[in-house]
């Protein structure tokens, strides 16, 4: 695994321990990681926005 | 090391100073020397060029370019070409103008590395690196472990906090004027919203009128109070008039908006007259400046083409660009607050909207209908101003706003003591009139309420938002500042250990590289030096020391990252460290890097010789190929000879009856022999500032050493019946009697045995065995050959 893979893996493994952090969002910054667009402001407030309607409606 | 690509041949065509040239280095590290302008650097740059497609150098400079200044002078961009051939498999690639190279699969780490260009340090990168700021030295960390893809993501995150955290404070001032204007209606100091309805009740309760038990309730309420008004004929008049009235009680523009709008307004006045607008055009401008001065080293400005000071101008572009950094932060913050005016204001023209719609009822109320039509109309003129002015296109007309403010305000009032005549018309109580007061009163607190809590769910979800932003951004920091401090520890080690190698028995120790945590991406270098712990090294060392802790630093990253490439170019990058600590800088490279394929270009012949004396002594002169660029001609380019020690150059300037030639070469020869000899018996020598010694001052003193310190033995008689040969030669009396020496009146004869002298002289010196330069080892009394692995070393006892 490269240094940036670790970091994304430390990463997304510090926001799993936050129990209150919604796993939606979560998946949805994996897939953004891994869809090799450019991740920009924009993209990540559409993933929290996302995130908090999918929290919202459950 | 996983795989064990090399370069096995260098072809380069009409690049740079190259017309057409073939190097086979089979796979070796090559060593080339050459004077400047002897065309080394068109190797590197050849090389550099194959793997990246670039010159770093000729990048970002006004009016050089890769394309028009890439090509030989005689030639054409199509002409262009640079071929390396690689092992294993004897595999050619090519790069020109048009087309890059298709590695095979099995050398895909290796292009992956070569392509960023991590794998070449120069000079000035060295000294540009430890003097960088923090977060410039950061970049450049961040582009040998690869890690920039990551700084911008970072970045992208942190911005969007900001911006989030800049809503949230938006709404939370919103929230708080509504507070305060709701607190203006109830006539009570109130804190939440939660006060509000014990307050209604209160007054209610004051004018023994029923109770309410949620604001829900006030429309059905305030219904139901509407009724006990007797007058029933009237009671839709009565109705749309409370209505009005309770949007004309209040003021429609508050003193609040006004001095906010002032506020904003002071902001535009000074960024105006600072005509930012203009300046903030400049900044890009100003950054490629400053990038394109600082990385070429230019004394010339890009644009103007006038001879510049450097440091000054630098410094100039520095504080510009500082101050265009908080204009653009002020411009910023006009633009958030302007926005949250331009809200307010529309609030203001819905309210001129609905009192019109309701004003229709009343003919009596005809002229004030057009007035407030007017003042609407004004109200949109004023936001368009607003909206051109955050752009800091014009200031606001402020007076004007002033004006209007009292004019609309005035208006209001007369429009509220004309409901009241038209409500005294009508033949109310006063009974009647306190219950309509109350209803109008509940009912403007309602409307507040409903703002408030309209405002207040925006400023939650904002604050959601914010809060999970806020944590995305600080699990991503903190995990990539924390990886790579994991990074840098993992790598201290071998800088101190290089370091160690470099400089043993001085006071620097401890070298950290630490990720400054308070700053997002930020590198600092710290140092113990002299007992003081974690200075800032460029504090307490030479330059000389900068540049080999530089060194240090870059070779612990090549061999960490650089893992699956054993490409490593120096490019001349020992111009400013001392004979003696150059000497270590080849032992580590030969000992340390002896797995990698070295391309090492140095104009300096000490250095030189000193890296082949080492490929003796570690007995590894089959892995190198060591050349000389000896002249260059545009026509022909570079001239290349094989590597011959200055010995055999001196003898065959002898053999060709070459006086003048011989001699100078042989004096250099000597003047070099003898500050090694100082060197390495630690000869003591008067103090000279600039540290140039001619052979006259070092002869004397390196004498007397072996005389005084070493115990009488063959060595010492050996070494003091050369010194009396040396001393014997005329052409060494005249550099001993500080005259210039007039090789001329002197025979070729006396200038050979000047030369046999010295070169005997320094054959003493040598252990007969691996070569090595004796040395003196003061904590064992010993002068010896310092290789450890020399199994039979020369060596003498000292006093």
């Amino acid at each position: 695994m490269g240094i940036n893979e670790e970091i994304f893996e430390g990463f997304f493994k510090k926001l799993e321990e936050d129990e209150e952090f919604p796993r939606s969002i979560i998946e949805d910054l994996r897939k953004l990681w891994g869809s090799e667009e450019v991740i920009s402001q924009e993209k990540i407030l559409g993933v929290i926005k996302r995130g908090c309607e999918d929290v919202g409606k459950d | 090391m996983k795989t064990s690509v090399k370069i096995k041949k260098i072809n380069v065509k009409a690049f740079r100073g190259i017309p057409d040239l073939e190097l086979e280095i089979d796979g070796k590290s090559l060593l080339l020397r050459g004077e400047n302008g002897t065309g080394k650097s068109s190797i590197v740059e050849a090389i550099e060029f194959f793997f990246t497609g670039k010159i770093s150098h000729l990048e970002g400079v006004r009016g050089l370019s890769l394309q028009r200044h890439g090509p030989h002078v005689n030639f054409t961009p199509d002409d262009v070409n640079v071929e390396i051939t690689f092992n294993p498999g004897n595999i050619s690639l090519n790069r020109n103008f048009v087309s890059a190279p298709s590695p095979p699969d099995q050398f895909n780490d290796y292009f992956q590395i070569t392509q960023k260009g991590t794998f070449i340090l120069r000079r000035s990168q060295i000294l540009e690196f430890i003097m960088s700021q923090p977060a410039e030295r950061f970049r450049a960390i961040g582009s040998i472990i690869g890690i920039e893809p990551l700084d911008n993501v970072e970045l992208e995150m942190m911005r969007l906090r900001d911006e989030l955290k800049g809503e949230v404070t938006s709404k939370e001032k919103e929230v708080n004027r509504l507070i305060r204007e709701l607190s203006d209606v109830i006539g009570k100091d109130l804190r939440d919203v939660a006060d509000v309805l014990p307050s209604l009740n209160e007054i209610l309760q004051k004018h023994s009128l029923p109770s309410i038990k949620s604001l829900e309730e006030v429309d059905k309420h305030a219904e139901e109070m509407l009724r006990t008004v007797k007058k029933d004929k009237s009671i839709d008049k009565i109705g749309a008039i409370n209505e009005i009235l309770n949007i004309t009680n209040i003021p429609f523009i508050s003193q609040e908006i006004v001095s906010e709008i002032e506020g904003i307004n002071e902001n535009i006045k000074y960024l105006l007259q600072k005509k930012v607008r203009v300046e903030l055009s400049v900044a890009d401008l100003l950054e490629s400046g400053r990038k394109v001065i600082e990385e070429e080293k230019m004394d010339i400005c890009p644009l103007c083409e006038q001879e510049i000071d450097r440091g000054k101008l630098l410094s100039r572009i520095e504080n510009r660009l500082k101050t265009l950094q908080e204009l653009s932060d002020k411009a910023a913050e006009i633009r958030k607050n302007s926005l949250s005016v331009i809200d307010n204001l529309r609030g203001i023209s819905d309210k001129l909207r609905s009192s019109i719609s309701k004003i229709v009822l009343f003919p009596e109320l005809s002229k004030e209908k057009k007035m407030l039509q007017d003042k609407l109309n004004l109200l949109k003129g004023f936001i368009e101003k607003i909206e051109s002015a955050k752009d800091l296109e014009n200031e606001i007309p402020i007076q004007e706003i002033i004006q209007q403010k009292e004019e609309i305000n005035k208006l209001g009032d007369s429009i509220s003591v004309k409901c009241s005549q038209l409500l005294d018309e009508i033949g109310l109580t006063e009974e009647e009139k306190k219950v309509l007061e109350v209803v109008r009163l509940i009912e403007q607190a309602r409307s507040k309420v409903k703002d408030i809590s309209t405002v207040s769910s925006e400023l939650q979800t904002y604050q959601r938002y914010c809060k999970l932003a806020e944590k995305i951004y600080t699990a991503f920091s903190d995990t990539k500042k924390s990886k790579i401090q994991g990074i840098y520890n993992t790598i201290q080690g071998d800088i101190q250990r290089f370091y160690s190698m470099l400089h043993p028995n001085e006071p620097h120790r401890n070298i950290e590289l630490m990720v400054a945590l308070g700053r997002r991406a930020s590198t600092e270098i710290k140092i113990e030096s002299f007992g003081r712990k974690r200075e800032d090294p460029r504090a307490l060392t030479s330059e000389g020391h900068l540049d080999s802790l530089g060194l240090c630093i870059f070779l612990a990253f090549v061999k960490k990252f650089n893992e699956g490439c054993p490409l490593v170019i120096l490019d001349d990058v020992v111009t400013t460290i001392d004979a003696n600590h150059r000497n270590k800088i080849a032992e580590l490279l030969l000992k340390e890097f002896k797995d990698y394929q070295l391309v090492i270009t140095t104009h300096d012949g000490i250095w030189y010789d000193q890296l082949i004396n080492f490929q003796k002594a570690l007995n590894v002169q089959g892995n190198f190929i060591n050349m000389e660029f000896t002249q260059w001609d545009v026509n022909t380019g570079p001239r290349i000879s094989p590597y011959k020690p200055r010995w055999e150059r001196i003898v065959d300037k002898l053999g060709n009856n070459d006086k003048t030639g011989s001699g100078n070469e042989c004096r250099i020869y000597l003047e070099w022999l003898l500050k090694n000899v100082c060197e390495q018996l630690e000869v003591p020598v008067p103090f000279k500032r600039r540290g140039r010694y001619t052979v006259a001052e070092l002869f004397d003193p390196a004498e007397k050493r072996i005389k005084n310190k070493l115990k009488d033995g063959d060595l010492k008689r050996d070494l003091l019946n050369k010194f009396e040969t040396l001393k014997a030669t005329s052409f060494m009396g005249n550099l001993l009697s500080h005259d210039n020496p007039e090789i001329e009146n002197l025979s070729i004869e006396e200038v050979k045995a000047f030369c046999n002298a010295a070169h005997s002289l320094h054959e003493t010196f040598l252990c007969p065995k691996c070569g090595m330069f004796l040395k003196y080892f003061r904590d064992s009394k010993i002068v010896r050959c310092p290789n450890l692995r020399c199994e039979s070393p020369k060596k003498e006892e000292t006093k």
